[in-house]
């Protein structure tokens, strides 16, 4: 047993380059047990082994690539004196070696080692931890009560609650008797799961309903420091408030929950449900009546002048600029030659044209995403001027040892090695190769309407990237979309979800609603074939133009996206030049073309979308970009008219 | 000022809990406008050498002891100076200078080191 722990230990220290034996080896080694006891303590106290594993190597850091100054592997001092408290104990209980309760005693009981700092920053008390540590010499732990789960009749059980849900959902809950289920308030684009739920104490009484929110941990965790970084201190004074304590990570998911003020239902309604009961004008009203000055205020409004180029704010969101299967530093060195080094000045262009199978180095990223399950590691930009520079110029790696490889979030890898799987552009390509289209994907024009081609939106995209945008900066929620806007009591918008929240592009915002108005209340007015969802590129060019619409269903279920673009142009650093705006709807749009939880024919329309918003900036007659061409002339004329 | 001293303990790497003790008496630190200064780096010439740390700086922090306590001055350093507030690691802007708590943990390069309160001699 000890032996297992010391060699865990010393293998850590090599991953990490540290070259000595410190209390933190150690710490890591406990954590590598499997079912180990410590593993099973930070359970209770609601936190994966992963997780802390992670904070630690984030702390201490990965050292140099040159040796060390000093030689052999010493032990600390301080790793010295935690092996002697652990003797002691071992020997105390008549044991020749220490086992990995002495081992944790010792280092709890030492109490000043790097371990102990993080265990305190995730809140977890030292001596309830040495408490239970003694405890569990029978190898029994408390474990949560059993919260019984209600489902009340308007919850769909088909909606995907599985074992680790519900787990989630007792360990929030274990004070209650019951939870009753009330229903599915969105799943969101990001696979999370967003449930109303009512507590009910042993006695029968009800406690108010609450949104839970079960998602990914780290994206959980994220959401909490969001929510306290820009959204606490912002809020209306009656709206949904995340509640202090969050949640017990267990596997890889975690939930918080939000408090807020109820309907005269008792319940909320996301607007994705409540927009088919209210219809299309009233949605539009309620946007800007309800929604746009309840929260503008603090956030939107907020606005500040803004200058920046586009793939500072954007890059971010669209696919991986290049993604690539593993090669470890010994076989790039054999290869001799890279046919493509990505360093901070990044050449896209260089990066787009690369072939199938090229080796590819990547310097000075930062690891931004673990996937441990799949085996991939996601890097990106790191710069730390800005929350989406730093993630900017995602690239994927796969097929990569990640327990060898000691990966841990907002490392900087010196350098890192890949052959060239698929580059941002495949990814378009691949998405839109599952709609179905009737025409070439890759060709260099798409059918607009049956007569009307457009440049493909996928070849001409990357050179709004490097253009210089001014608009506006303020507080933003990042993911606006129906789903995240409900309805509580007296007509009062609260917002959920706030792991996108920061402080951005204040256009972001309001082009997100407007694609998840066209995607939910639009795109359903049509049968949803391409030919179909072509029917409804002329009401956008109308509306783009500011022209009247028709009074038919489709220009009906416009009327949200005018009300958005009325609000929006309160928002624009310039409000007669809405170029930030369609930069922002050109890209926001090609990047829903890849949400695998958007409908297709959403997606398809995305794709016509980002077409059309790129159109309107060659036709705004924008110097950057090119003098309005002879197709986008044909398309003038021919949308002065819906068919 | 006659005797001035700085108890502190190394909170990390290779040195991990080894005490330190510094004082003017036998040429520690230097006098900068009537305060004592201690200077901390990679290069052996500082009073608190950190050789064994490649993200220190040749010459990275100075500790300042005012008569409010001890003050912590960034020298423009290449890896930071970090000042732990309890909750994160937080980045001292580059020459800033910084109040620190007592008990506080700092962090020169890699290397986190705390000060001790001052022994008091029977």
């Amino acid at each position: 047993m000890f032996r297992d722990i010391e060699i865990s230990a010393r293998q850590e220290s090599a991953r990490m380059r540290h070259h000595y034996l410190g209390v933190e080896h150690y710490f890591i080694g406990l954590l590598d047990l499997s079912d180990g006891l410590l593993g099973r303590l930070l359970d209770l106290h609601g936190v994966t082994p992963d997780y802390v594993r992670d904070t630690l190597r984030r702390y201490m850091g990965r050292g140099a690539r040159k040796r060390q100054r000093f030689v052999g592997n010493p032990s600390t001092p301080r790793a010295a004196l935690m092996l002697n408290l652990a003797y002691e104990i071992a020997r105390d209980a008549k044991r020749d070696e220490p086992n990995e309760r002495d081992i944790l005693l010792a280092i709890l009981e030492e109490g000043d080692s790097i371990p102990i700092r993080i265990l305190r920053r995730l809140n977890i008390a030292i001596d309830e931890l040495a408490r239970q540590a003694n405890a569990d010499s029978s190898g029994s732990f408390p474990r949560p009560s059993i919260l019984k789960l209600d489902f009340s009749p308007a919850f769909d059980s088909s909606s995907g609650l599985n074992e680790e849900h519900v787990f989630i959902l007792r360990r929030m809950f274990n004070t209650y008797a019951t939870l009753r289920i009330e229903r599915q308030l969105t799943g969101g684009y990001s696979g999370a799961l967003v449930l109303l739920v009512t507590p009910i104490q042993a006695d029968g009484a009800e406690d108010a309903s609450v949104v839970v929110k079960i998602a990914d941990a780290a994206s959980i965790l994220d959401e909490e420091r969001r929510y306290n970084q820009y959204v606490r201190n912002t809020l209306p004074p009656l709206t949904a408030r995340l509640e202090d304590k969050t949640t017990a990570e267990i596997f890889d998911v975690a939930g918080l929950k939000y408090t807020f003020v109820p309907d005269h239902s008792g319940g909320a309604t996301s607007m994705r449900v409540l927009a088919r009961e209210m219809g299309a004008a009233q949605l539009g009203t309620w946007l800007k009546e309800q929604l746009f000055p309840y929260f503008g205020k603090n956030w939107w409004m907020q606005r500040r002048s803004y200058r920046f180029q586009v793939w500072e704010e954007y890059d971010w969101l669209l696919p991986p600029l290049l993604t690539l299967d593993y090669v470890s530093d010994e076989e790039a060195k054999a290869a001799k030659s890279l046919s493509l080094v990505v360093d901070k000045q990044i050449q896209r262009g260089r990066a787009e044209g690369i072939e199938y199978g090229a080796l590819v180095g990547v310097h000075h990223f930062v690891v931004q995403r673990i996937y441990r399950e799949k085996r991939m590691i996601q890097l990106s930009l790191g710069l730390n001027t800005s929350e989406t520079i730093y993630r900017a110029y995602p690239i994927l790696i796969r097929n990569v040892d990640i327990a060898a490889g000691g990966y841990f979030h907002t490392e900087m890898i010196e350098r890192q090695y890949g052959r060239i799987w698929k580059t941002r552009r495949d990814s378009f390509f691949e998405a839109l190769s599952q709609l179905a289209a009737d025409f070439d994907p890759r060709g260099s024009d798409i059918p607009i309407t049956n007569t009307i081609a457009l440049p493909n939106p996928i070849l001409t995209y990357d050179n709004l990237l490097d253009r210089q945008v001014d608009g506006t900066l303020s507080r933003i929620h990042g993911d606006l979309h129906l789903g995240n806007i409900l309805r509580g009591a007296a007509d009062i918008p609260f917002l959920i979800d706030f792991a996108h929240a920061r402080s951005g592009h204040t256009a972001f915002d309001w082009v997100s609603l407007e694609i998840s108005i066209l995607a939910e209340i639009v795109v359903p007015e049509v049968a949803g074939d391409w030919a179909s969802i072509r029917q409804i590129a002329p009401y956008l060019v109308l509306l783009y133009r500011g022209e009247p619409l028709p009074d038919d269903p489709i220009a009906t279920a416009l009327l949200p996206v005018i009300a958005v673009r009325e609000i929006a142009a309160q928002c624009l650093g310039d409000p007669d030049d809405w170029t930030e705006y369609y930069i922002a709807l050109a890209l926001a749009s090609l990047r829903a073309l890849m949400w695998n939880t958007m409908s297709d024919p959403a997606r398809r329309l995305m794709l016509l979308v980002s077409a059309l918003a790129q159109w309107m900036l060659r036709a705004e007659g924008d110097s950057e970009s090119t003098p309005m061409d002879s197709t986008a002339r044909d398309l003038d004329t021919g949308f002065s008219k819906v068919p | 000022m006659l005797n001035a001293k700085l108890d502190l303990t190394i909170m990390s790497g290779v040195r991990d809990g080894t005490p330190l003790s510094l004082s003017n008496t036998v040429g520690h630190g230097i006098w900068e406008n009537g305060v004592w200064v201690v200077r901390v780096g990679r290069n052996s010439d500082n009073d608190l050498p950190l050789n064994d740390d490649d993200f220190s700086s040749g010459y990275h922090a100075k500790l300042i002891q005012r008569l409010d306590g001890w003050w912590l001055q960034d020298c423009g350093s290449t890896n930071g100076t970090f000042i732990d507030n309890g909750i994160d690691d937080e980045r001292m802007a580059k020459s800033a200078i910084a109040a620190l708590e007592p008990g506080q943990l700092f962090r020169i390069g890699r290397t986190w080191m705390r000060i001790d309160p001052p022994q008091i001699d029977k």
